[in-house]
């Protein structure tokens, strides 16, 4: 099923991989977020089925996206995609709400698996 | 402060991010050297007289430390050239392009020795996002360096050699520590 797709991170390099993954395999990115406020406006206009989301940004940290994304939208699905390698912290923004995590770098076939597990949480 | 037990610690963390960078890079890393100074920056000295503004620096912060990871000109193109491999169309025109894709390079890379130390430290790390530069090697050490000035006080300084045969590549990471960190290996 193609999903319609938010993807937030700081890094307009990994925007660009991201998105241009996405669509190859069919799903629609309907907007590319890099901080908190960017990520709310596009999430209420745009009403995307699953968000990609970085742990580390300029302005916010992952965890703190997370939750607002929570009070904002309780049902839309959040993928952490990020470089870190902490359990600890996945284990709270799982616990937070994120639905399946992604590490960097990433493949193709892991971003399928990861977009299916997710969509299927 | 357990000398060897901290050369060790981030010589172990450091095989792990040389492990990731081969994985964005699609090019195998080796760690050339993990080399460690206490209460000074000695370990720099070879890196303080290359005065070419040519290398890309990435600054990064965790609590306690400072880390800067240096990519040379020449490297700096083929590494973020290897990494973008798939998505060339998508990233050629961008603005600053080796700068972007080396930031996030960079981001990926340090996390497994960054995890591999907090685990060490018990406690979790969120890495700072990086913020780059383009200077001499001596300008971005001491740019890293000029944190511990006046507040803290540096307790440790490592340098990680990196390179990658195939990609013809070199890279190196400094980092600055102060006790309440360094203190905490052995």
């Amino acid at each position: 099923m193609a999903l319609k797709v938010l993807v937030v991170d700081d890094s307009p390099v990994t925007r660009a991989m991201l998105s241009d993954f996405l669509s190859m395999i069919g799903h629609q990115v309907v907007g590319e977020g890099v901080d908190l406020a960017q990520t709310l406006t596009i999430l209420k206009a745009q009403t995307p089925d699953l968000i990609t989301l970085d742990l580390s940004m300029e302005k916010e940290d992952g965890l703190t996206v997370l939750k607002a994304i929570r009070q904002a939208d309780a049902k839309v699905k959040v993928l952490i995609v990020s470089g870190n390698t902490q359990q600890e912290i996945y284990d709270q923004l799982l616990a937070a709400g994120a639905c399946g995590v992604l590490m960097k770098p990433f493949t193709l076939s892991e971003l399928t698996t990861a977009l299916d597990k997710a969509a299927a949480a | 402060m357990n000398r060897e037990a901290l050369r060790a610690l981030v010589a172990e963390g450091g095989a792990k991010a040389a492990e990731k960078l081969g994985e964005a890079t699609g090019e195998k890393w080796v760690i050339e050297s993990v080399a460690l100074s206490v209460e000074d920056d000695a370990v720099f000295e070879p890196l303080l007289a290359g005065i070419a503004k040519d290398h890309y620096g990435s600054h990064f912060s965790i609590p306690g430390a400072g880390i800067v990871v240096m990519f040379p000109g020449k490297s700096g193109y083929l590494v973020s050239t290897a990494f973008t491999r798939d998505h060339q169309d998508q990233v050629e025109s961008m603005d600053k392009r080796e700068l972007k894709s080396l930031a996030e390079i960079a981001n990926i890379f340090l996390n497994p020795l960054i995890g591999h130390l907090a685990a060490a430290w018990r406690r979790t790390v969120i890495l700072s996002a990086p913020k780059m530069e383009v200077a001499s090697q001596r300008d971005l050490v001491t740019a890293a360096l000029a944190r511990f000035q006046d507040k803290e006080k540096l307790a440790a300084s490592l340098l990680i050699k990196l390179s990658s045969p195939n990609l013809f590549s070199q890279c190196a990471v400094a980092i600055f520590l102060d006790s309440s960190l360094a203190d905490l290996a052995g």
